[in-house]
């Protein structure tokens, strides 16, 4: 079922008519996914909207569908939503919700383009020659690259812990894990992709600056890392568990 | 690109073992000062592994026919992350059971598996590893303590350096050369299983920089083994130890060495009252940091339990999980020595120069972080 949602969700994306993408978008129904099915939606779970924002973000460029489709559950006639925060908070939904999902949403997108990225990096440094082999056979790039592999799937799992159960009862204290973790190996990401790639990487006509742009854009959105991290913080000082309980409680 | 890796969790069953665990420790471990704990797999202490071995603890997940406790990995997991949340002694029994035990259910002779497996189980057969030399480190391949076939088994000879606990262990598997010479690598290693109290082996204590003598040099002078004293199949060590070494790598051991300083540290931010902002986005970045790596931990042991060998998965882990329990230490004495008031517990001080003295072993032990980010350039593709 979700592998099939997945795949026509990647075929509409592959097929969307870039000038005017939301009548096509609003008459395919993925926008309604998330809503209960008296609503005329799929009552869709974050399981089930996971690998869906992985794949947005995992494009260079793209209308802001997850956040539109997040938006609908307050607002129906919603299209695209750049700040799903405000368009939740208006239609009803706690502050402390909206802000949670607009903030894990942002980390399920970021963490699309830290994969892309990945893929990018990989790629370029087996084709790219100097000294007469490929950049990728020498150490000092390959341990670069393991560690950004390291980042790409601890922050891919730290989306996955947050994107648990239904939108609406999301836990700020796992938007915050992946706001937070997310945020700290977009750092380290973006600077080893650059690194990688040399000068083609900040030319215009490269696709890297999309998903690197992203990532740092994606920081600063809904809260960034220290603020997601006091709010933790504040819980696991106020709680008295050992350190490996609290991780557990999360 | 690696596998993605899936959000796991505990089976209610397994979940089940972790209160009577935390129980038990509670008990036994109530007054240990966090400077000890935070020696945790150090830490040996015979008569803590045979109480444990005695609640049916060591050798959880080996076959019942040896004494086994025949669970799953995820009752490992639980069962180690709260033998390693508390700092408990695990030295003693901690290699016979992670390493040496599953290798001779895999590698060795019936007799061997009905020789040491069911007293591995029972705490009374304790194992250390013998890899490393003076001058075989990262370059494992390159060992040159010799066994050399005789007529009733083998004659040993040379050094390993480094053994963790070589100087108490009852029982050492060493990787040796059986044949070929140095420029044969790979081929003409073979594991062997070494009775350290036989004639011609001396095992010495090395003190650590915090002044403990947990590893050891051991050195072989004309050891006469029998021949069943050989692990697996004559020349097959490489392959053997690579195999091990999966084991080593796979487990929540690699995240949390720094447990018992995080710990003492919130007792004495909660013990202040009223955090700081700059107190509270710590304890929130390591609690959310540790949250993500104890997830990709669980993951790996789904792997695991799936019957899969992630090894590029779980060196991922471990790069992560060490370079987060080094970065503890330095976390924590910025914090402290930002404070302009107070007095700071004695223990927190002795804890956090103990992990800050050790902190670099924990990315040296179980392969470098240079050989373990190698191992998933390869996974990579990259080499
Ligand atoms: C606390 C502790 C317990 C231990 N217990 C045991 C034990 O029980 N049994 C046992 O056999 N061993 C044990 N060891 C030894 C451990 O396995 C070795 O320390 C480790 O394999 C590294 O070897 P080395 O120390 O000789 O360093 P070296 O291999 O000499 O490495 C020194 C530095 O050079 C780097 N380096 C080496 N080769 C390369 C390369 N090809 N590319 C890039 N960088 C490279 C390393 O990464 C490292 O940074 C223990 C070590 C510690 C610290």
């Amino acid at each position: 079922m979700s592998d099939l949602i997945l795949e026509q969700f990647t075929r509409l994306l592959d097929g969307l008519d870039g000038d005017s993408p939301w009548p096509q978008l609003a008459e395919s129904g993925f926008l309604d996914l998330l809503r209960s099915e008296d609503d005329g939606g799929a009552a869709l779970d974050l399981e089930g909207l996971f690998p869906l924002t992985l794949e947005a973000g995992r494009r260079p460029t793209l209308p802001c569908v997850i956040q539109t489709m997040i938006a609908r559950l307050a607002a129906p006639e919603a299209v695209d939503v750049v700040d799903v925060e405000s368009v939740l908070a208006d239609g009803g939904v706690d502050p402390a919700v909206a802000r949670a999902l607009a903030a894990a949403a942002t980390a399920g997108l970021m963490a699309g383009a830290l994969e892309a990225i990945e893929a990018l990096t990989l790629d370029y440094a087996a084709t790219r020659k100097q000294f007469g082999r490929e950049i990728g056979k020498f150490q000092a790039i390959q341990h670069q690259i393991a560690v950004m592999a390291e980042e790409v799937m601890a922050a891919r799992m730290a989306v996955q812990l947050a994107f648990v159960g239904a939108p609406l009862a999301m836990s700020p204290l796992r938007a915050g894990v992946a706001k937070l973790r997310v945020g700290e190996a977009a750092l380290t990401v973006a600077a080893i992709a650059h690194a990688v790639h040399g000068a083609i990487g900040v030319s215009q006509e490269h696709s890297l600056r999309h998903f690197t742009g992203r990532l740092h854009e994606g920081r600063l959105a809904h809260g960034g890392e220290a603020a997601w991290a006091r709010r933790l913080g504040g819980w696991a000082l106020d709680s008295d568990l050992d350190a490996v309980s609290l991780a557990r409680s999360l | 690109m690696l596998e993605q890796l899936k959000l796991a969790s505990i089976p209610p069953e397994d979940e089940a073992l972790r209160e009577p665990v935390r129980a038990f420790l509670a008990e036994r471990l109530a007054g240990v000062p966090s400077a000890t704990r935070a020696r945790s797999w150090m830490g040996f202490d015979a008569d803590f592994s045979r109480a444990l071995a005695a609640r049916g603890w060591v050798g959880l997940t080996l076959p019942p026919a040896y004494g086994g406790g025949g669970r799953s990995h995820f009752a490992r997991f639980v069962l180690i992350e709260e033998l390693l949340a508390a700092g408990a002694p695990v030295a003693a029994h901690w290699i016979a059971e992670r390493q040496s035990g599953p290798l001779l259910l895999r590698f060795g002779t019936p007799a061997q598996r009905e020789a040491y497996v069911p007293r591995i189980c029972a705490g009374q057969a304790f194992f250390c590893i013998g890899m490393s030399e003076p001058d075989s480190g990262s370059d494992l391949a390159s060992v040159r303590t010799r066994a050399e076939p005789t007529a009733d088994g083998w004659l040993l000879n040379g050094s390993k350096l480094w053994t963790t606990y070589g100087h108490k262990a009852d029982y050492m598997i060493a990787l040796v050369r059986t044949s070929g010479g140095p420029d044969d690598r790979h081929k003409g290693l073979s594991q062997l299983l070494i009775d350290l109290s036989l004639p011609g082996i001396t095992a010495r204590p090395i003190r650590d920089l915090a002044g403990d003598s947990h590893f050891s040099e051991v050195h072989f002078d004309n050891v006469a083994l029998g021949p069943d004293a050989l692990v697996g199949a004559e020349g097959q060590g490489w392959e053997q130890v690579n195999a091990e070494l999966a084991f080593e790598r796979s487990g929540p051991e690699r995240i949390y060495s720094s447990m018992a300083l995080i710990d003492a540290w919130l007792r004495f931010v909660r013990s202040r009252g009223n955090p700081t902002a700059q107190e509270a986005e710590l304890a929130g970045r390591l609690i959310g940091r540790l949250a993500v790596l104890r997830n990709l931990s669980l993951s790996v042991t789904a792997l695991l339990a799936e019957g899969k060998s992630p090894a590029v998965e779980a060196s991922v882990v471990k790069d992560l999980g060490t370079s987060f329990e080094q970065s503890i230490p330095g976390l924590v004495t910025d914090h402290l020595a930002s404070l302009e008031d107070g007095a700071i517990p004695g223990d927190l001080l002795a804890t956090l120069a103990y992990v800050t003295g050790m902190g670099p072993s924990f990315s040296l032990r179980g392969g470098t972080r240079e050989v373990i980010r190698g191992i998933i350039a390869r996974g990579l593709g990259l080499r």
